[in-house]
């Protein structure tokens, strides 16, 4: 690790003055949020049904969202990482669009891909199969909005896995399959770990494509955000507490990310 | 030399190319700036949702020398941006109850009723699913309600304690609704827009949404003597407020602004 930035001090001083605006104007409305309740009636809020309902539903749905953009993001972070091919930078596009586009817009689509009347929504009908307004919608919508935080992640692990030593492997009789779940995957596990972590965390956030898709519904699809919105006006307290839940487990989320990325930096297979 | 002129020739081209496009995103968007900047400061009317249509057709017929910008969203979202010092010149919600709480903590000046309305059932015109509010209560019926916090949701709330106190109706069929319920939607507008859509199979929104959507939505009358009579008010905002908005709030409680309002189905 010769890094020849690190260890310097001089420039530090005025390079953090000049950093602390951001770093303020984050901070503060999320202590603002943080210290509003007191914390004994915090945890009295969080027992309330409402709260209760939100926080499993959202990490149930965010969790198998997770699973899923891993399963269906490897193949695609592999194949832009390690091919050239006729509409790769299409793909790449296609890849980070939701990032891009309003969460609500893409829950828009959705509903109008998957809903009753939609394009694959009127075969999946006859089928028993409703997407709009369950679980299963929740997830989708998580894993739409979620998925391109993995793939970016994982593109650049791969990316920085030498293919050498995938070539190495090859030579010595692996096939492509085990070559890329013996070399690849393990070589490139700091840069999935976080991605999958990134795609956790903002699974748990998601707001707009949810409402869109999977509507509002306590115990099916009302997960935390939702619930915030929902309990605003009615009770206000527990809006509050649910609220502040949120940010611990975004903070969680995003220091378990930092914390493996770490622990795997400079030490090597 | 000439090897290097031939290949610099289409660069130079593209990268005028470039240039332009530049410079012309640049001028849209400096003239966009200036446009909104340069003219006279507007004043802002927060309205609830199911406002959106009658509002803005007010704002076109009010506005002589100010412009009118609305801010529409549910009330219980205006409510709570108000509350956290949103600048609103003018702000009309679909319930007494979040007015009376602005007017007591001193943020509104003392609200005028502006119109009133009641509920009714939508459901989409290609599906029979719904043609009574009994049907409501039928198996795999997926029904749309705006969520508690909204007025439209409170409403709908009432009318299904109406339906579950009703002799005739009654409390199975309260249950029943209450069981088919899918999504409480964010505000009355989304219920409408997910019924036109055919996502659901009905919904219960105010008499006077239903004009936006019509050859989506068929209409299903709820009884009066399960309906509420939804009211609606009015008022400025204090300290922000100049002559302008006291004119607009009195155009809109005038002969002029009712009439407006009763072409979009609202009752005085």
């Amino acid at each position: 690790m010769s890094d020849p930035g690190r260890g310097r001090r001089e420039g530090l001083a005025p390079l953090l003055a000049a950093s602390l605006p951001l770093a303020l104007f984050t901070a503060l409305p999320l202590l603002a949020l943080a210290l509003r309740p007191d914390p004994a009636h915090w945890l009295a809020q969080l027992g309330s049904e409402a709260a209760r309902r939100a926080l499993a539903l959202t990490l149930i749905t965010s969790t198998v969202s997770t699973l899923l953009c891993i399963a269906l993001g490897l193949p695609v972070a592999y194949l832009l990482a390690r091919y050239r091919f006729r509409g790769r930078a299409a793909l790449d596009v296609l890849v980070d669009l939701p990032i891009a586009i309003p969460p609500v817009v893409a829950g828009l689509a959705l509903l109008l891909a998957f809903g009753r009347e939609g394009w694959f929504g009127r075969f999946l009908a006859p089928a028993g199969v409703r997407l709009p307004f369950t679980t299963a919608a929740v997830v989708l919508a998580q894993v739409t909005i979620a998925a391109p935080f993995f793939v970016r992640a994982a593109r650049a692990g791969f990316e920085s896995v030498d293919v050498r030593l995938e070539q190495a492997a090859w030579t010595l009789g692996a096939g492509r399959w085990r070559a890329f779940w013996t070399v690849a995957v393990p070589l490139a596990r700091p840069s999935l770990i976080a991605g999958a972590l990134l795609a956790w965390a903002r699974a748990l956030s998601e707001f707009g494509a949810t409402m869109m898709f999977a509507g509002n519904l306590p115990g099916k699809t009302q997960t935390l955000a939702l619930a915030v919105m929902s309990l605003m006006e009615s009770d206000i307290d527990t809006a509050l507490a649910v609220s502040a839940l949120s940010l611990l487990l975004a903070l969680v989320a995003l220091t378990a990310a930092r914390l493996v990325a770490r622990s795997w930096r400079g030490t090597g297979p | 030399m000439i090897a290097d002129g031939r290949q610099a020739g289409p660069d130079r081209r593209t990268r005028r190319a470039r240039h332009i496009v530049w410079l012309a995103a640049s001028c849209l968007f400096v003239a966009a700036v200036a446009g909104e900047a340069c003219a006279a400061r507007p004043i802002t009317v927060a309205g609830a949702a199911s406002l959106t249509d009658a509002f803005e057709e007010l704002g076109r017929h009010a506005s002589g020398q100010t412009r009118v910008e609305f801010s529409f969203a549910g009330s219980q979202t205006l409510r709570t941006q108000l509350e956290h010092g949103a600048g609103f010149d003018v702000i009309a919600l679909a319930d007494s109850t979040p007015m009376n709480a602005l007017a007591r903590a001193k943020l509104i000046d003392a609200p005028q009723e502006l119109a009133r309305s009641r509920m009714v059932l939508v459901a989409p015109v290609r599906t029979r699913a719904v043609r009574s509010i009994a049907d409501l209560g039928r198996p795999g019926v997926r029904v749309l309600l705006a969520v508690s916090a909204a007025p439209a949701g409170r409403y709908a709330d009432r009318v299904l304690a109406n339906i579950g106190a009703d002799r005739a109706l009654g409390e199975n069929l309260r249950r029943a609704i209450e069981a088919n319920v899918v999504s409480r939607e964010a505000d009355v507008r989304a219920v409408l827009a997910k019924v036109a859509l055919g996502e659901a199979d009905a919904g219960i929104v105010y008499a006077t949404d239903v004009e936006g959507a019509k050859g989506r939505v068929r209409v299903v009358e709820i009884p009066d003597r399960l309906n509420v009579d939804a009211t609606y008010w009015i008022a400025t905002v204090r300290g922000n407020a100049g002559p302008e908005a006291a004119a607009f709030v009195r155009f809109a409680l005038g002969p002029e602004g009712r009439a407006i309002l009763a072409r979009h189905g609202f009752r005085h």
